[in-house]
């Protein structure tokens, strides 16, 4: 059950602080939970007198919790005006990206700023860089005519980018010792994109500096003891541990 | 579970329904997109972690904003550190993270509440607005695109989860 008296001291705290970008405040019963009703137009980046941040929302429901052992959650909801803009855009890109873009969705900072996220059926390569730059183009003019500046713009694409370096290490722990060809096709076996042969041996090479890695005589890689140590350890099927595993039986049944 | 919410809103905001039947087939509807959110987040909850799965729904944000966040912030500081990304691709892997875990455990905390509402508060009716239905100052369209939304930030956390090598 929710304590009355902390309520009513919640109220006054709400008060006392003037959190005015609060249009409604609701008791659940079901789970004990405070519900804050906000206006999507009251969330800007930064907080000001009426408005708030999304990263203030996330301290005041820490306080309220400290101060009141109150959980505290927020339902946001948006202006009409910002659904239409949505819809604009998306029939925009559709019309001038067709189906490059899978998908396009806005997450409004405020009502003058805003995040756009697209699922790209193209991968977010260098070679890329010019139409993603294009998009980013489209999309700011189209904004601007709102007074709506572009935050940021998200990215998501089907295949993987190219792989980080800690990922590449990951792949020579999993299949060491390894030439740089195995490295290379088990790379591309997991739709990471690989430049040039070029490219991936400066990278073993950048690894092998950092002695997290060594070259054998017969070319292949090796991680060395801080090489494994580097390598994070996690219980999701993604494990190395269990990777490295399976490769090494999968090595001894074809011996 | 979205194809069957999309049914339920189509039901509910057909012409000339009774209002008593606009108000349950409108909850059902809320109540499936919730469950259509919910399961793509499980989902990415199951490939970052196989024990995360059964977080409790209003655990979720929480698990989100505190656990995977620090898990990511731990790995880029630690190949920062040893030179192998640059101090800016700290930050940009920062702020990307930041977004995409906010922005998903708003949604997912968001849609519980409605849920709730919709399925235990039989007494905060449904009203119509234009071709929309309000519960709770949540119209029902915007609701629609919780799994949508949820997909695509769950595909960024994903992305940056084994880009960081976990």
């Amino acid at each position: 059950m929710l304590d009355c008296n902390n309520i009513d001291k919640l109220k006054e705290f709400i008060i006392e602080r003037k959190i005015a970008y609060v249009s409604d405040v609701k008791a659940r019963e079901t789970d004990n939970i405070i519900i804050f009703i906000i206006p999507s137009e009251k969330i800007s980046e930064k907080s000001t007198k009426n408005k708030t941040s999304k990263r203030q929302l996330t301290y005041l429901k820490k306080e309220i919790k400290n101060k009141f052992d109150i959980e505290v959650e927020y339902v946001i909801y948006r202006e009409k005006n910002q659904e239409q803009i949505d819809a604009g855009l998306l029939a925009l890109l559709a019309e001038r990206f067709g189906k490059i873009i899978k998908d396009c969705l806005t997450s409004f900072k405020g009502s003058n700023s805003v995040d756009v996220w697209i699922d790209l059926s193209i991968k977010m390569e260098q070679s890329n860089r010019g139409l993603i730059d294009n998009i980013r183009g489209v999309i700011s003019d189209y904004l601007n005519l709102f007074g709506i500046s572009l935050r940021s713009l998200h990215g998501i694409s089907q295949d993987q980018d190219v792989p980080s370096q800690i990922v590449i290490l990951k792949v020579i722990k999993i299949i060491s010792p390894a030439q740089q060809i195995d490295i290379n096709n088990y790379l591309q076996g997991i739709n990471y994109y690989i430049p040039s042969e070029l490219w991936l041996s400066r990278k073993l090479d950048v690894l092998r500096k950092k002695m997290l890695i060594l070259r054998q005589k017969d070319k292949s890689y090796v991680l060395t003891e801080e090489g494994v140590r580097f390598v994070p350890r996690t219980a999701s099927s993604n494990s190395s541990d269990i990777k490295r595993a399976l490769a090494l039986g999968r090595k001894r049944w074809y011996i | 579970m979205q194809s069957v919410g999309d049914k339920l809103a189509e039901l509910a905001c057909e012409p000339g329904r009774k209002v008593e039947d606009v108000d349950v087939f409108g909850r059902s509807a809320f109540n499936r997109y919730y469950y259509a959110s919910y399961l793509i987040t499980r989902k990415m909850l199951f490939d970052l972690n196989p024990n995360w799965v059964n977080t409790r729904h209003k655990n979720i944000p929480e698990l989100l904003r505190k656990t995977i966040i620090s898990r990511i912030r731990d790995q880029i500081r630690k190949q920062s550190k040893k030179g192998l990304i640059t101090k800016s691709k700290e930050q940009k892997i920062r702020n990307d993270i930041n977004d995409a875990v906010s922005e998903l455990s708003l949604i997912i905390a968001e849609a519980y509440n409605i849920r709730v509402i919709a399925d235990y508060r039989p007494d905060n009716k449904i009203f119509r607005k234009h071709k929309d239905l309000i519960l709770e100052n949540k119209s029902l369209n915007e609701a629609k695109k919780w799994s949508g939304r949820a997909s695509m930030f769950s595909k960024k956390i994903i992305r940056i989860w084994k880009d960081v090598g976990l």
